[in-house]
């Protein structure tokens, strides 16, 4: 095993010698070859490239330009009724379905928006980087839209590590009951067989 | 001919070769290559996963190899094939999990069903990975990606990496099959942290009750459906699991059975391999965020071994026959290296303790847990 492990290490030193022996005397040409490089790369070879790169993306990146809080997006021409540190309400004098096309419009090259069409409001909920939590649009019925949009929290991250980390438990807690129950009957109808009587 | 064209021709033979596009990175990614072979070959950590991931890095980080890229035509080259259709749509990891599942036997596990909770509790560090990666600016499909890695499961890593992350796939895969196989270097210092010498010598009953075959047999199917029930997204692999556990207890089909576990299991572990060693290329893998992930996925580790140890103690206060802690070491799914460590100094303390076949049935609930974890963390997505 030793001289496996030599043997390894000696490969591992003439690939490295070789590499940096080619490295160097490459380095003047260097601008060329990647003029070359980049001429037999297929368009497929670079669309996976970029696909493999690509990690989440902030919202404020993609967004259409004009006013955002914190990467978040606001529909212009609304009254502000409050800004906090935590989260900043709008209102429009608009009804609830534009203010609803508006956003999605302004976040439909942002993949990590998801949306929640609750009874009373529209939640949209960054699953991504961005540094907004979500932007709550109010379904009031009438002829004004309030739009509320909040920071990431600490409360969310929390109330979620701790619901499933206890649905862990319970999935497996519910396991346990039905095994017990299983294994109970299945022991006592095993018992049950051996002990009747064969018929005479 | 003139010089010229020779030299044309020279210059167009040495362009058509990696020399001329050699970087530091790609020597790097050889010496990680190497290094996992040397783990495998040499040291012998998880080698039937370690040879295919270590030869396939080194294979695909020597340029101009058209092995991970794309044919002019637009079709994916040998390697690049092998991990779209068996990574990127998930077919890999859920028939690892079916051949898994044939040579799984969950007798301590059905004998002893308390233990399951221990594999619960073990994945309190996929959680407090998932929060501690937030707080370092990753999105929240990536915290889950990287968290689940704590849970030791190689193919439910893939699954949910694959699907939340697929750019950190590769840095995720690594990490989980690295620390599978550094077991017995990382969770020993936690127990020892984590119990006292009293603890440590509370001895357990040699052996376990008979389980008898109707209870194996059923056994799949009380587990699958419950599962199916409360967290179906992860019913791909669990489903593939219970049935190939059912195709082995069933004892109708031992053909099946032996093919699954053995020839089949085989092929597709070596595609695995291969697949995610191929999919570390240097530009992809040599960046912060994988290195980070290989960095938290130790502690994460440590943290899920940390929880089966804490589940055990709690466990302790409420029943009559106490668990040794030791046990507790083993919630996570790293079978069986997991349990081996775990008899190994139980009986480092007490000669006479036996703790193999308890840490056995903690070690399936955590093959059962974590699964259920990536459940929890696939049901925030959809």
């Amino acid at each position: 095993m030793k001289r496996l492990g030599l043997c390894l290490a000696f490969t591992l030193t003439i690939f490295t010698l070789l590499a940096l022996a080619v490295s160097i005397s490459m380095a003047s040409q260097e601008q060329a070859k990647e003029a070359v490089q980049t001429a037999t790369k297929t368009e497929g070879e670079l669309s996976q490239k970029a696909k493999k790169t690509i990690g989440p993306v902030d919202s404020s990146t993609v967004i259409p330009k004009g006013p955002q809080w914190l990467g978040a997006p606001i529909m212009p021409d609304g009254t502000k009724i409050k800004e906090e540190p935590g989260r900043l309400i709008t209102e429009y004098n608009l009804p609830y379905d534009k203010v609803l096309t508006w956003y999605k419009e302004a976040l439909q090259k942002y993949p990590d928006a998801r949306y929640r069409d609750w009874e009373e409001e529209m939640y949209i909920e960054d699953q991504g980087v961005s540094k907004w939590h979500s932007i709550a649009i109010h379904k009031t019925g009438g002829p004004k839209t309030q739009v509320v949009i909040k920071k990431d929290n600490w409360s969310w991250i929390m109330a979620t590590l701790f619901i499933r980390f206890t649905g862990v438990f319970v999935v497996l807690l519910v396991l346990w009951v039905a095994l017990n129950i299983a294994i109970f009957i299945m022991r006592k109808s095993i018992k049950e067989k051996k002990t009747k009587p064969a018929p005479a | 001919m003139s010089w010229r064209e020779i030299l044309d021709l020279l210059i167009g033979t040495f362009q058509t070769t990696g020399l001329g596009f050699m970087t530091w990175k790609v020597i790097v990614m050889w010496c990680i290559g190497l290094f996992f072979l040397y783990l495998a070959i040499v040291k012998e950590f998880e080698p039937n996963l370690l040879v295919p991931i270590g030869f396939g890095i080194f294979l695909v980080n020597f340029p101009n190899t058209p092995l991970f890229g794309f044919t002019e035509e637009g079709h994916p080259q040998l390697l690049q094939f092998f991990y779209k259709y068996g990574i990127i749509w998930e077919l890999l990891p859920c028939l690892i999990f079916l051949g898994l599942g044939a040579l799984t036997d969950f007798g301590p596990l059905i004998a002893n069903p308390k233990m399951l909770l221990i594999g619960a509790g073990a994945q309190l560090g996929v959680f407090v990975t998932f929060t501690g990666m937030i707080l370092l600016g990753f999105s929240i499909k990536e915290a889950a990606s990287v968290g689940i890695i704590g849970g030791a499961d190689g193919p439910t890593t893939i699954y949910l990496t694959a699907r939340l992350a697929p750019h950190l796939l590769s840095a995720n895969t690594l990490a989980a099959y690295s620390y599978m196989s550094m077991v017995p270097l990382i969770q020993p210092p936690v127990m020892r942290l984590l119990t006292t010498k009293e603890e440590r010598l509370i001895r357990m009953k040699p052996t376990l009750r008979h389980v008898s075959q109707t209870e194996k047999i059923f056994f799949p199917l009380i587990c699958g459906g419950i599962v199916a029930l409360l967290v179906p997204a992860v019913m791909p692999l669990m489903g593939m699991f219970m049935f190939g556990n059912l195709i082995r207890e069933s004892g109708v089909v031992p053909r099946l059975s032996k093919t699954i576990g053995g020839p089949m299991m085989d092929v597709v572990t070596v595609l695995l391999g291969v697949s995610i060693g191929a999919s570390m290329q240097a530009e992809v893998f040599l960046t912060p965020k994988p290195l980070t992930v290989f960095g938290l996925g130790l502690l994460d580790f440590m943290v899920c071994t940390a929880g089966g140890i804490f589940t055990v103690k709690i466990m302790n206060l409420f029943i009559k026959e106490k668990i040794n802690p030791i046990i507790g070491i083993s919630g996570v799914s790293a079978i069986p290296m997991s349990p081996r460590v775990a008899q190994v100094w139980g009986q480092k303390y007490d000669k006479k303790n036996y703790l193999l076949m308890h840490a056995m049935g903690a070690c399936l609930g955590g093959s059962i847990g974590s699964p259920a974890a990536a459940g929890m963390l696939l049901a925030m997505f959809n």
